[in-house]
């Protein structure tokens, strides 16, 4: 068949890089037991920095820069709340899903004058973000399960009054790790720009969301997250090529249909850490 | 007790001086002015409508025409109460389909308060629904398309498959078709992308029908659509078309790649609308703007260097385009002016 292609494998690592980037930030964080489901907004938040910067200094690699603060201190937003705050992870996720959403409107409205879309900006290779991303992943995977602090990591989600008790600062885990998350959504954010040269609210299109789906699909590990982003990734490249065979309206659905059947296959093998999204109190 | 008389009828004689000029009122679109589209041509529209106005009555435009830019969808009901319930204007218009449930809340309350929609049909006793022929343009870009392509194969990539995007694809496909014999209607690729503001997959949709051998793609799939020209910057042989604005000059860092847009003249429909209210022409009902309607206008194509005739424009495009193609252009908007190409839409 023609369908299967060098250009539907390109298509694939593209589509898979932002929601593979989004799963280990996710799995980072979770796995010290801090949902976070405000990915998507970061990610969002992420290209609309990446855009500003590149726009006004004409330096993609500074703008990059800047994406990877920027998603850490949304970040650190959200831990602040969690964790100082002891607020409802889900909740903190969501404003700042709203949040990200009201900023990105008004920032482009009073910058460029175009509410929810900036104009071109000089861009890095995209693929640079691609092989970056890989890269990371696998070191990720060692990390967490071939080291120290990454077993550190793990027990502080998993039971972290027995993390205290051996001497790690659990709250200072669970800071470290959900900036850490905020700072590779900001990275997809980057992704996303330097894919298109411009940032438009939207772009992310759910992809942080099929981020977490991914996480949980790939049992909370960086390598498994990244095999069910390359699923979604090559089933939404796919459903492009098909829709010359099958009615548009089924395809564009098959790459979250899939989600939706896998995610509910995988759900209950899902190791999930036994401390998710409870408030940790010293005694 | 004369003299009070006197000056009462002094003071109301001013006020009614003060108030004898029509006031036209315009709410915008959320996207606000600056967007260098919708927005910015109903603007365009209703200025140049209140310039002739102001001159009529010795004021300025300024004051016939009263304007405000809602930030969100819930503000639209609370701008048309505002101006219905001044009773201060003549006409309201409001630009974009997203505020038709909010008027027609707010329209049966003020039955004498003329209202104009603009890319909606909202019926009603004193609201008036302005709709263009938008596969006038597509039908002039499939033109464009169809004698440019050297591979013989266009893309078309569409926001959703409704109707209203359909009839896009049907005029451009015919156009194309009319324009170049050899093309067949398996020659024109469509894809959708099912979001209308995601640009990523655009690119990826484009980027597969530009691999699939297609060298042009027009498209009507709101910002997804800016994902097209990303991916055509990716190889010298890869072309664009834009749609309802002339892209080569609101995404100016893609001029390289525009050859042509379609236009949708909300500028001139708007202009048209308001100076129907003020000779006392207007009335309510749908009424459509293109070029094979009665008003003549209302579509077109932004194409070349400079303006040809009321629907072939000057485009801001860097791409050269043969004298052929825009005189194929004349030849084919004269045609749908006269009747002799019919487009045929669902």
């Amino acid at each position: 068949m023609d369908i299967f292609t060098v250009a539907l494998l390109l298509s694939t690592l593209r589509l898979a890089t932002p929601v593979a980037l989004i799963a280990l930030g996710e799995t980072f964080s979770e796995r010290a037991g801090i949902i976070n489901v405000g990915v998507e907004g970061t990610a969002t938040l992420g290209a609309l920095v990446v855009a500003l910067i590149s726009f006004y200094t004409r330096s993609p690699w500074l703008a990059l820069f800047a994406a990877l603060v920027a998603g850490g201190l949304a970040g650190a937003l959200h831990a602040l709340w969690c964790i100082r705050w002891r607020a409802n992870h889900v909740v903190s996720g969501i404003g700042i899903n709203i949040l990200v959403g009201g900023l990105a409107m008004f920032i482009t409205g009073a910058v460029w004058g175009w509410r929810g879309t900036s104009p071109s900006a000089p861009t890095l290779n995209p693929w640079i973000i691609v092989i970056a991303g890989f890269v990371i992943i696998c070191v990720a995977q060692v990390y967490l399960f071939r080291t120290r602090w990454g077993l550190r990591l793990r027990v502080v989600g998993e039971k972290p009054e027995a993390a205290d008790t051996a001497g790690v600062n659990v709250h200072l885990t669970q800071y470290f790790y959900t900036i850490l998350n905020g700072v590779l959504c900001g990275l997809a954010g980057a992704f996303f720009f330097n894919n298109l040269g411009r940032f438009t609210f939207g772009m992310v299109g759910g992809r942080g969301f099929i981020g977490i789906a991914a996480m949980v699909i790939g049992n909370y590990s960086p390598l498994g997250g990244l095999g069910a982003a390359l699923l979604f990734g090559f089933v939404d490249a796919l459903q492009m090529r098909l829709q010359a065979h099958i009615p548009n309206q089924f395809s564009i659905m098959l790459p979250y249909l899939l989600t939706v059947v896998v995610l509910a296959a995988f759900i209950r093998r899902a190791n999930v850490p036994a401390a998710l999204g409870r408030h940790y109190v010293k005694q | 007790m004369r003299k009070l008389l006197v000056l009462l009828a002094v003071m109301v004689f001013a006020t009614a001086m003060a108030v004898a000029h029509p006031k036209i009122g315009l709410i915008l679109a959320t996207g606000g002015l600056g967007d260098l589209s919708f927005n910015d041509q109903g603007f365009k529209g209703a200025m140049d409508a209140a310039t002739v106005i102001a001159e009529q009555y010795g004021v300025t435009p300024q004051a016939v025409l009263d304007y405000v830019e809602p930030t969100s969808i819930a503000e639209y009901e609370g701008f048309q109460l505002q101006f219905a319930d001044s009773g201060d204007y003549d006409v309201i218009i409001c630009i974009g389909f997203d505020q038709a449930s909010a008027l027609e809340t707010v329209a049966p309350q003020y039955p004498e308060q003329r209202f104009v929609i603009v890319d909606m049909v909202v019926i009603g006793d004193n609201i008036a629904s302005v709709i263009t022929n938008d596969w006038e343009s597509a039908f002039l870009c499939g033109v464009t398309a169809g004698m440019m392509t050297e591979t013989r194969r266009i893309g078309f990539l569409g926001g959703m498959e409704i109707p209203l995007i359909v009839r896009f694809l049907q005029g451009y496909t015919q156009g194309a078709l009319w324009a170049n014999p050899d093309m067949s209607e398996a020659d024109v690729v469509a894809r959708y992308v099912g979001d209308w503001a995601n640009p990523t997959l655009g690119a990826e949709l484009s980027r597969e029908m530009y691999n699939a051998g297609v060298d042009i793609i027009y498209g009507a799939a709101g910002k997804s659509h800016l994902g097209v020209f990303a991916a055509a910057e990716e190889n010298p042989n890869w072309w664009a078309l834009g749609t309802d604005v002339d892209q080569a000059l609101t995404a100016p860092e893609h001029a390289d790649v525009i050859i042509a847009s379609g236009l949708k003249r909300v500028d001139l429909a708007v202009e048209a609308e308001i100076l129907q209210v003020v000779d006392g022409t207007w009335e309510p009902g749908i009424r459509s703007y293109g070029i094979a309607t009665e008003f003549g206008f209302g579509t077109g194509i932004a194409i070349g260097p400079e303006d040809i005739n009321e629907y072939v424009r000057a485009s801001a495009s860097e791409v050269e385009v043969p004298c052929s193609v825009i005189v194929k252009l004349a030849e084919a908007a004269r045609g749908i002016a006269d009747g002799s190409i019919e487009i045929i839409i669902d």
